[in-house]
Formats: structure tokens, sequence, C-alpha cells
């Protein structure tokens, strides 16, 4: 393959460049000469066979910017990365810092040049050049290098000390071989160094003992053989513990003795300095890349702190709220005596007002009554009193009498023989006592639901007491919508269930609960034209686990996005006036049981529709 | 012939407490109570076959089935009812519902709840005193529960220009 190459450039300087390099690469390369970077846009390319541009000689002129002449070649088509050598008699270069940040420049060659050094830099740019782009299978060797330091460099570590070993002879005469076992410290971190140690075959490791007392292993692979060299520099103690980690052969130095190898031997400088140079620069790449891993555990480290910190934080916020939950179980237990208290007494009074109203059945009767809390609705009103108004003949003394309670006509004769307006007066008594018993017993009975409601919520885990039996979902279903019978009068309500609902494994009781707590939040939220919708059905997720899902839809006006992710913490709402717990607790207490049954239920809100969705585990899934 | 106030109203308590604000009355006028709408068509029939006349109806606004609103209004639209002055009375004050009633449905009243008895009152005989006038029938008997000031002028000038 014949590559290509370009002289760039007027004049004496690029004419004698232009010689020297087609005499000498003539054979291998087609050199294309250009006077301006300008006439490279009418070259129509390399010819037939030949590379890409590999090499331009840049031969700027003197009032010619160095970038810009680099940037109009490197934006031909055919010179899209070329090594570029740059031929100049200026002293001083300051166009060039585009080119470099680009790499873009190979070299600089100061004129006058060496005859055939410029032509010894084209071959050797040219071969790097194909050793990037390799064309076919033959990718040519880099000329060799001359000098000592680099082929020492370039040797492999053995036998660069070999060679030093083989120089330190030469000055010193034969050097005893020692050999040791594993285990054997040749430097210690806390005595001083002062001889050197050439490590011929084996493993040697360096430690540094840590702060907390461990030891840290710094190198192994990185060691190279010569050891102490460090400790020469400043002739300080030395700074790591070498220890052989494998049998070891080793030669051993003294300073004065390495002095005199030195003084009569320039090899052993030579290799000498190449061996710490080589070592040198694997303890810094060795470190660099530590230091690298080092910032990455450190900001997984910091990542795993933060976790952490959220994970305390959720705790804490755990811990309070089973605190909560123990406070408010005690004052529901505290509650249980008062609410106790008051339902007896209404009971006692009950039964004793009777006996002190004494001789008076209607009275008595009355009472009774009123405080069943029974109300006539408004046709049977009209007949009683109809039937009253007949006796009394006065429509207002018959309304009274029958709001009070009395509407048997035989009753009302009695009461009407003696005085009639205190015989009213002692009905109506009689009626509003019948109706604050009434009264006290409703507000009793609802501090007693709302105690267990507490009760419940603080300690839900009773159903975790009772063996979970299989279950079917409709069924409990169909009890809570029949529990719930009187609330569900102004609504239609709708229930769907799919043929496959599989059972699920729990308490019954607690199930009807969740349906209960679902329903009574769906039609508390609907007006008047409200459905509720219930779909029963069985899921599968993509982990191929069975659920019975179930979902309560109303046409209510949703919950607002910003309440969403809040409506199964626990809270009191205030309906009408009257604090409930049913409602802001009943959430939270559907989502602590369907926790418990080991399903999940979540919420999907929108104006007009708002579907709660629990899905449990079918009970063939977690046997 | 008695002047008639129908008390529409679903719950209980409410309703009694409507009763026995217009007790004052009770005596003149017949009261009845229903507590929907269909219980209010049976009273309107009942009232009717006794040969009483349906003056005013008292109606809630938040009912099951057909709301207040709308009876009210279907009242209005009556020829056959037109006469009887309508009230409208709600403890939940939506303004569409009450802006339609009373701009589109030509209702007569709207009272609030809780209601002040005096202003229960004042409206109740301003009302039926309205209905006497319109339907030209002699105030003398109903005058306990009419306006006294507009009822003696009524009985002054003469009922029965026509």
């Amino acid at each position: 393959m014949i590559s290509t190459v370009l002289v760039i450039g007027e004049g004496p300087l690029a004419r004698a460049a232009m010689r020297e390099i087609s005499d000498d690469i003539g054979e291998e390369a087609i050199v294309h000469a250009f006077k301006r970077t300008p006439d490279l846009a009418a070259w129509p390319g390399p010819a037939a066979g030949a590379t890409h541009v590999a090499l331009v000689v840049l031969v700027p002129g003197e009032e010619e910017v160095v970038d810009d002449l680099i940037e109009s070649v490197i934006a031909h088509p055919s010179s899209p990365d070329p090594r570029i050598l740059l031929v100049t008699d200026r002293p001083h270069l300051d166009d060039i810092s585009r080119a470099l940040d680009r790499r873009d420049v190979a070299g600089v060659v100061a004129t006058p040049w060496t005859p055939g050094s410029l032509a010894r830099y084209t071959r050797a740019e040219v071969a790097r050049w194909l050793r990037l782009h390799p064309v076919g299978e033959t990718v040519p060797e880099l000329p060799p290098v001359g000098s000592d330091l680099l082929r020492h460099l370039r040797l492999p570590v053995a036998e660069a000390t070999r060679e030093l070993l083989e120089a330190l002879e030469e000055a010193l005469g034969p050097r005893p071989r020692i050999h040791l076992p594993e285990g054997v410290r040749i430097s210690r971190e806390d005595l001083d160094m002062d001889q050197l140690f050439i490590v011929v075959s084996g493993r040697v490791s360096l430690a540094v003992r840590s702060s907390t007392g461990g030891s840290l292993t710094l190198n192994h692979t990185s060691t190279g053989p010569i050891i102490g060299l460090l400790a020469l520099t400043d002739r300080r103690g030395s700074m790591v513990t070498a220890r052989t980690t494998t049998p070891c052969e080793i030669v051993q130095l003294t300073v004065e003795q390495l002095d005199k190898a030195l003084a009569s031997n320039p090899r052993v400088g030579a290799i000498l300095a190449t061996l710490a140079f080589r070592a040198l620069s694997a303890r810094l790449r060795r470190a660099q890349s530590d230091r690298v891993a080092k910032t990455e555990l450190n900001r997984k480290l910091q990542q795993t702190l933060n976790e952490l910190r959220q994970a305390r934080a959720d705790l804490v916020a755990q811990a309070r709220m089973a605190t909560l939950g123990e406070i408010a179980a005690g004052i529901a237990h505290e509650l249980n005596n008062p609410v106790a208290a008051l339902t007896r007494t209404a009971e006692h009074l009950a039964e004793d007002l009777p006996r002190l109203l004494g001789s008076d059945p209607v009275a008595a009767d009355v009472l009774q009554q009123a405080r069943s809390g029974r109300q006539l609705d408004a046709r049977d009103e009209r007949a009683a009193r109809r039937a009253v108004d007949a006796v009394v003949k006065d429509p207002v003394l018959a309304r009274r009498l029958v709001a009070a309670g009395v509407t048997d006509p035989l009753q009302v004769r009695r009461l009407v023989r003696g005085k009639k307006d205190d015989a009213l007066q002692h009905v109506e008594l009689a009626a509003g006592v019948g109706a604050a018993l009434h009264s006290l017993e409703i507000a009793a009975s609802h501090i007693a639901s709302l105690v267990e409601g507490l009760r419940r919520h603080a300690r839900p885990d009773s159903s975790e007491e009772t063996e979970h039996q299989p279950i079917d979902v409709l069924e409990t279903v169909r009890a809570a919508l029949l529990l719930l019978g009187h609330r569900l009068q102004d609504v239609r309500v709708g229930v769907d269930a799919a043929p496959d609902v599989p059972a699920v494994l729990g308490a019954s009781a607690d199930l009807v609960q969740v349906w209960t707590n679902l329903v009574t939040n769906a039609v508390d939220a609907m007006s008047d034209a409200g459905e509720l919708r219930i779909t029963l059905d069985r899921v599968t997720d993509e982990r191929r686990v069975g659920w019975a899902r179930v979902r309560v839809e109303d046409n209510g006006p949703g919950v607002p996005a910003e309440l969403q992710e809040h409506v199964f913490e626990p809270r009191f709402t205030t309906k009408h006036g009257v604090v409930r717990f049913g409602l802001g607790l009943g959430l939270g207490i559907a989502h602590t049981i369907v926790h418990n049954h080991h399903g999940t239920i979540g919420l999907e809100s929108r104006p007009g529709r708002t579907v709660f969705e629990v899905r449990l585990p079918a009970a063939e899934e977690e046997r | 012939m008695k002047l008639t106030i129908l008390v529409l109203e679903d719950e209980p308590d409410v309703r009694a407490a409507l009763e026995r604000d217009l007790e004052p009355l009770a005596r003149t006028v017949r009261i009845e109570p229903a507590q929907d709408v269909d219980d209010a068509r049976e009273v309107m029939a009942q009232v009717e076959a006794d040969g009483d006349v349906l003056a005013l109806v008292l109606a809630d606004h938040r009912m099951p089935g057909t709301t207040g609103v709308d009876f009210l209004c279907e009242l209005v639209a009556d020829p056959e009812t037109e006469h009887v002055a309508t009230v409208l009375v709600t403890g939940q004050a939506d303004q569409q519902d009450t802006i339609k009633a009373v701009n589109l449905g030509g209702l007569d009243y709207y009272i609030a709840k809780p209601w002040d008895v005096a202003e229960l009152d004042a409206v109740v005989r301003r009302l039926l005193t309205d209905v006497v006038e319109r339907l030209g029938i002699s105030p003398v008997k109903h005058l306990a529960a009419l306006d006294p000031v507009r009822s003696m002028d009524l009985v002054r000038h003469g009922w029965g220009d026509r």
C-alpha cells in the first residue's frame, strides 16, 4: 500500500523539505506539494490505490496562522486525521494552541535541520499513522530507538534487572544471591533504610500500618525489582514495610557499594534510573487508579449514608406513629369506663323515671317511646293527628299530643278528661325526658364506636390472632353492602363479579370492614345522583402471581391531587359540625387490614371518577 | 273552608320544628306535614277532597327523589296551582339552585336554615294575604293568620270587587 504525504508551503524551506522527503520515501509514498492550503480545495485526492493523507509536512509562511492552516488541512475529505509535522524557522510559536488541543500536531522541526533527519521523522510518522489506520495485514514496525534510556525503558523488567546485575558485577565483582523464604521483612517502615535490594526472582509486597492498627497492602504487582530506592533519595526512614510473599532470590547492596558501582560503570546509573522510573510510574498509575476507585467508593458511601438517613427518618416516623397508636389505644381504653358509665346511667334513669312518675301510665309510655327514638313518618303522623283531633277537636292540641307520642285514642281520652293543660304539659315533659335519654344513648354509642375505631386502628392486629381462612371475597362485599343498607338509599349500587375471582386467605370480618369503609367513603363523597360500582375480578401480575382485585368506584367530585397521597393516613374529619373518626380513620384502617392480608390498596381519582383498588393474594398463592 | 299550609321536609325533626313554629296559625289554617313529593301530592288530593284550599308550600331544598325546587317550580307552572305561595327552605344554600328556583321558577320566597321564627311568621302571613287577595276570597275567617294591616285594608275596601 502506497501512502500519501503532503508538503505544503512556499519558498526555499518548503522546497528543501520536499526534496529530502521525496528522495527518501519516494518508493513507499506519493508526495504531493502545495504552495498554499487553499490550493488543496482543487486537489482531487490521493492517487488510485494510495491511502488517505498519512502525513502533512507544513511549512507556514511568515504571516500565516498555523492553527488556521491546520484547520483547512483537516477540513479536506481526504485528510481527516493526518500526522502533521510543522517545519519552521520561527523561534516562537503562539498560534498552534487549538491544533495541540486536538492533538493534531505530531511534531515541530526547527530549521536548519540535520540533513536526513526530516526524512527519518517522516518515515516514523508515516509508520505511526499506518499503525493507527491499518490497511491489509502488514503493520509496519516503528524505527528502532538508538538511545540507551529509551532502549532500557522498552526492555522487559526481568531483562533490565539482569542487565543491572551484570553491570553491577562488572563493577563490584560477583554478588552473592540471597535466598529468602516467604514472610521476611526486608525493609521496615520504622527503621532507617541504608541499603538497596534487587529482587532477582519472587514477589515482594509493600505495606503500611494503617491508623486503625491493621496493615494496609499498597502494592503487589507494582512493587518492581528494586527495594529501598526511594529511601535513598532523601536518606530518610523507609515509608513502607517490604515483605516477601513468595520464596525470593535477592541481591543486597550497601550505599557504599552502590556508590562505587555508579562511579565506575555508567551503565549502572542508566539502568538503575530506568528501573526506578518504571517502578515509580507503575506505583503512580496504581495510586491514580486507587484514587479514582476511592472517589467512586466515597460516592457510593455517601449514597448509602443518605439511604441510611432516610431509613432512619422512616423508622422515626414509624416509631412516632406507633407511639401515637399506643397513646390512642390507651385513651380508647380509658374512655371505655366513662362511656360505660354514661350508658349505664341512661339505662338507670330510664328504669327509675317511670317509677318516679308513679301512677301515670301514659307518661311512662310516652317516655319509653321517645327514648326508643322512633319517629312517625309524615303519612302516619297525619293519620294519628286526624284520629286524635277527632277526640280533642283541637288541631294544635292534636299536633302536640301526637308529637309527644300519644296516639292511642283511649289514652287521649283519659288525658283530656282532667285538666287538659296539666296533662299535656306532663306528657310533653315525659316525651322531652325520653328524647333526652335517647340523645344520651346515641351520644354514648357514638363515643363507643369512636373508641372501637381507635382501638382497631391502634391494634388492628386482632386479625393476626384469628386463623386466616379461605374466604369468598364477593360474600364479604355483599355482607358490607347489607350492613350499609341504610346509607345506600340515595345512590345506585352495582356489583360486577367475574366468575373466576379467587378465594383469599383472611379474616372475613376484617375484609367486610375494608369494604364498609371504602363504600362509606364513596357514599359520603357523592351527592344525590351518586353511582357506586364495585367490580371483582382476578388479575395476574408480572411475576405470574394471582390476585383477587376489588375496585370500588364512585362518580363523586374526586380527591384533590394534593390529598391523594394522604388519604390512608389516619385523621379526623369534621362533617356537618360533627367530628367523625369513621372516614378519616376508615381509610387508614382499610389500609392496615389490607396490608395485614399481604395485599395492596391504591387510589386513582379525578373529578367524576374515583377508584379505590384493593388487591389480595389468591389463597392458592399463599399456601 | 280552610287555607292549608303544606310543610314538605324529609327530616322528621326539622318538619316538627317548622310545624311548632307555625303553631300560632294552627287554629286558623290547616297545617299538613309531608315527607316527600309523592306524599305531598297525596296531601294535596286530600285537601281538595276536604274542600280546603292549598295556599302555601314550605319545601325543603334537598330531598330524595324529586327535589323541593323542582316540586315548587311544577306548582308555579301548573295553572291549577299557580295561586299557591311557594317558599324554599334550605340548609345548604347552593347558590345555583337558589338562583334557578327564585329567578326561573318564580318562587315567592327563600328561607335559610336555621330560620328566624319572627321572619317565618311574617313571611307566611304576608304570602297567605297575597293568596287571599289573588283568589278574591273573604279574608274574614282567616284574619288570625294574615298580615294584620293589609288584611284590614282588604276588609275595609271590600274584597268582592269581582
